[in-house]
């Protein structure tokens, strides 16, 4: 056999196993694309759609292209209103998250050893192991007119009444985000502080750097990417809740969400609640492409 | 039941309704177990063929009868399975039937009376077959023929549902802090401020404030300056609560975890639902202004598969039995008269059953839904829009 022959049969037996390999990758990707487009990519796409069509009420829909449902979006003052309210309170809580994020993060990667790192993760995500809804009732018993606080407050003669204001507000909301969404914002902050290599901090420790120079032109610059993820995070799951603010929120208690779902189910108008969750996927990716330029930043 | 409903002319009062409420919500504590009082009561003849097999349900907490004695051992012996899926407002029905993920998938759910026509018109329940529900015929004969039952149950020929409890909603309240309230206005007094709940129920919500404007119609017409009217009354209410309770469910969870003393729109079913929770106190009371009235029908959704085990259920619900329990534990009315003798003295008290067609008729007329209303008047549509932009 001939060296250019014996060539030939390596090169060819190179394709196959690419070929092969081309295959196998298809079919560990293939799910998880199924996945992708059945439940997300035909569903938005249908939004998207439906937020073009006429309703005729209670899912009745008319197939003639029309901008009317954007229009009543973006003109009602009452949707106006809900809007910043919900968009306000879901930054707010994503700041917070991120702001109470990095100390425990930083506790986690740094200061602890590593043996007792997974076991303090393991603690972060405790909390995750209860269903969101019994988390959102156990506030009731924590900040309600009977709760924990108030009776805490009450035996102390901080106060003479209970706070009512604790439980069915905006606070409580605000709360109970917090409580929900702050574990992940310590996991992602995590996730992104265990690439930077503790000697960077030393180095900058040496160079007498004091504790916040070295937190501002080293751990935010090369944590950003996890702290523009967990704000994002936090951001568009609190901006889209309807449970929290129905359950602790009291008399001002609607969200931009609870919105949506009276648009589907009190009114049967898909197409409106369609058209009002297509504004809100184009904030949330505004949002997230505006941070996603914070990533550049290199510091202070 | 309020003043302007029960009239002298209409030969009950709403103190003496009141009164025997009261008295009957004591008793109700203090009365032996309702299957204790009717051990060897006679039964019911049940006709229908059982078949075992799954039933999909989709409706109000408590409607699926799932704890009462009677149709819990039935199920039992035919080896019959309840999934139950609870709604929080009558929307959630009419969402789950036109939007998808209802249809082929529930085997029965319930619509309050004033839906029928509009559910028909939305193709939402399947005719159904009285001969394989003949305890139906226990029902008095308001609910079976006649001006109401061609209104809601019976009409184009076909009898769409067969209704099986009716009620009324004012305001639920803890009896054991506070004083049942008179009117609904009692609710703006400062000693209730941020300590009661509005509830999510538009339609019971609009029905009700259009008794407290003194605008109510028997036929839900209202104009939209009318509507505003009503919606303002909320508005008032709302400013001294302390919350919009999002389901009857969690109006339970409120009254136990002592954050609230009232609610309203009320629903006497929430006494039991608190009951649960440990709190024994929740009465519910019909203020004189008036009160919303409703009569529930389970109905088999087109589409839907296991039909004969439906039936034989639903037959199984209409037995004396079955009726005088579901009126205890969801504290409301049954529609069989043959039933009334089989409640104890507490359950029999809550209702005056004497004056049944007096009361649905005249004096509390059970609320209608304006799908389709003539020009000038607020749709139902317009009634959830409004209710939507009060909740924001």
């Amino acid at each position: 056999m001939t060296a250019a022959a014996v060539a030939g049969q390596i090169g060819s037996i190179n394709v196959r196993v690419r070929r092969r390999r081309r295959l196998v990758v298809a079919g560990l990707v293939a799910p998880a694309l199924l996945v992708v487009c059945g439940a997300l990519l035909v569903p938005a796409l249908n939004l998207i759609v439906q937020s073009f069509l006429e309703s005729s009420g209670y899912g009745g829909v008319v197939y003639h292209f029309t901008l009317s449902n954007y229009l009543d979006a973006i003109r009602d003052p009452t949707y106006r209103k809900v809007a910043w309210h919900s968009f306000g309170l879901g930054a707010l809580a994503a700041l917070i998250c991120v702001v109470a994020g990095y100390p425990a993060a930083y506790f986690i990667t740094f200061r602890l050893h590593h043996r007792w790192r997974n076991l303090a993760l393991f603690l972060v995500v405790i909390s995750l192991f209860t269903s969101y809804l019994v988390r959102l009732y156990a506030w009731y018993t924590i900040l309600g007119g009977n709760g924990i606080v108030n009776t805490a407050l009450i035996h102390l003669g901080v106060v003479k009444h209970p706070l009512l204001f604790l439980l069915f507000s905006r606070w409580a909301v605000l709360i109970a985000f917090v409580n929900v969404f702050l574990p992940f914002s310590v996991l992602m902050l995590t996730s992104a502080m265990q690439n930077i290599r503790p000697e960077l901090l030393e180095n900058a420790r040496d160079l007498g750097a004091s504790p916040l120079r070295t937190f501002s032109r080293i751990v935010l610059p090369l944590t950003m990417t996890g702290a523009v993820g967990a704000f994002t995070y936090t951001f568009i799951l609190t901006s889209g809740d309807y449970i929290t603010p129905s359950l602790l929120g009291g008399t001002s208690s609607t969200s931009l969400a609870n919105i949506v779902s009276d648009e589907f189910v009190a009114l049967g108008n898909r197409q409106a609640g369609a058209a009002i969750s297509c504004v809100m996927l184009l904030i949330f990716f505004t949002v997230y492409l505006s941070l996603s330029r914070l990533e550049r930043w290199k510091g202070i | 039941m309020t003043d302007e409903l029960l009239s002298p002319a209409q030969r009950f009062s709403r103190r003496e309704l009141m009164r025997r409420g009261l008295l009957g919500g004591t008793a109700i504590a203090l009365t032996p177990s309702l299957l204790a009082a009717l051990e060897g009561s006679a039964a019911a003849a049940s006709t229908a063929t059982a078949a075992s097999g799954t039933i999909n349900f989709f409706s109000w907490q408590g409607y699926d009868l799932l704890d009462e004695p009677t149709v819990k051992a039935w199920r039992k012996k035919n080896g019959v399975t309840v999934h139950s899926t609870y709604v929080n407002t009558h929307n959630d029905i009419t969402a789950k039937f036109t939007a998808g993920g209802g249809k082929g998938i529930y085997n029965l759910s319930t619509y309050e009376a004033g839906y029928g026509p509009f559910y028909v018109g939305l193709d939402i329940p399947q005719p159904l077959d009285l001969s394989k529900i003949p305890n139906f015929k226990n029902a008095h004969p308001l609910f079976r023929s006649g001006a109401i039952a061609n209104k809601w149950w019976h009409f184009k020929g076909k009898q769409w549902a067969v209704p099986f409890t009716w009620g009324i909603q004012g305001i639920n309240y803890q009896s054991d802090k506070i004083k049942a309230p008179t009117s609904y206005r009692d609710l703006l007094k400062p000693e209730f401020k941020k300590k009661y709940g509005v509830t999510d129920d538009p339609v019971a919500a609009i029905v009700i404030g259009a008794h407290a404007t003194g605008i109510f119609r028997a036929d839900s017409l209202y104009t939209h300056a009318q509507l505003s009217k009503i919606i303002a009354f909320w508005k008032t209410l709302k400013a001294n609560a302390r919350l919009i309770v999002p389901s009857y469910g969690n109006m339970g969870d409120l009254f136990a975890s002592g954050e609230i003393v009232a609610a309203t729109p009320g629903w006497a079913a929430v006494n039991s639902f608190a009951a649960s929770k440990g709190d024994h106190a929740v009465k519910h009371v019909a203020p004189k202004e008036g009160s919303a009235t409703f009569c529930d029908a389970f109905f088999i959704p087109n589409g839907a598969k296991d039909t004969d085990v439906v039936y034989s259920y639903i037959n199984e619900a209409f037995s004396l039995e079955a009726q005088a329990q579901e009126a205890k534990a969801l504290v409301q009315a049954a529609v069989c008269p043959g039933a009334v003798k089989l409640m104890d003295k507490a359950t029999r008290a809550l209702y005056p059953y004497g004056q049944l067609t007096q009361i649905l008729t005249k004096a509390a007329p059970l609320e209608v839904i304006p799908a389709n209303v003539p020009k000038g008047y607020a749709t139902f549509a317009d009634w959830n829009k409004a209710w939507e932009k009060f909740k924001a």
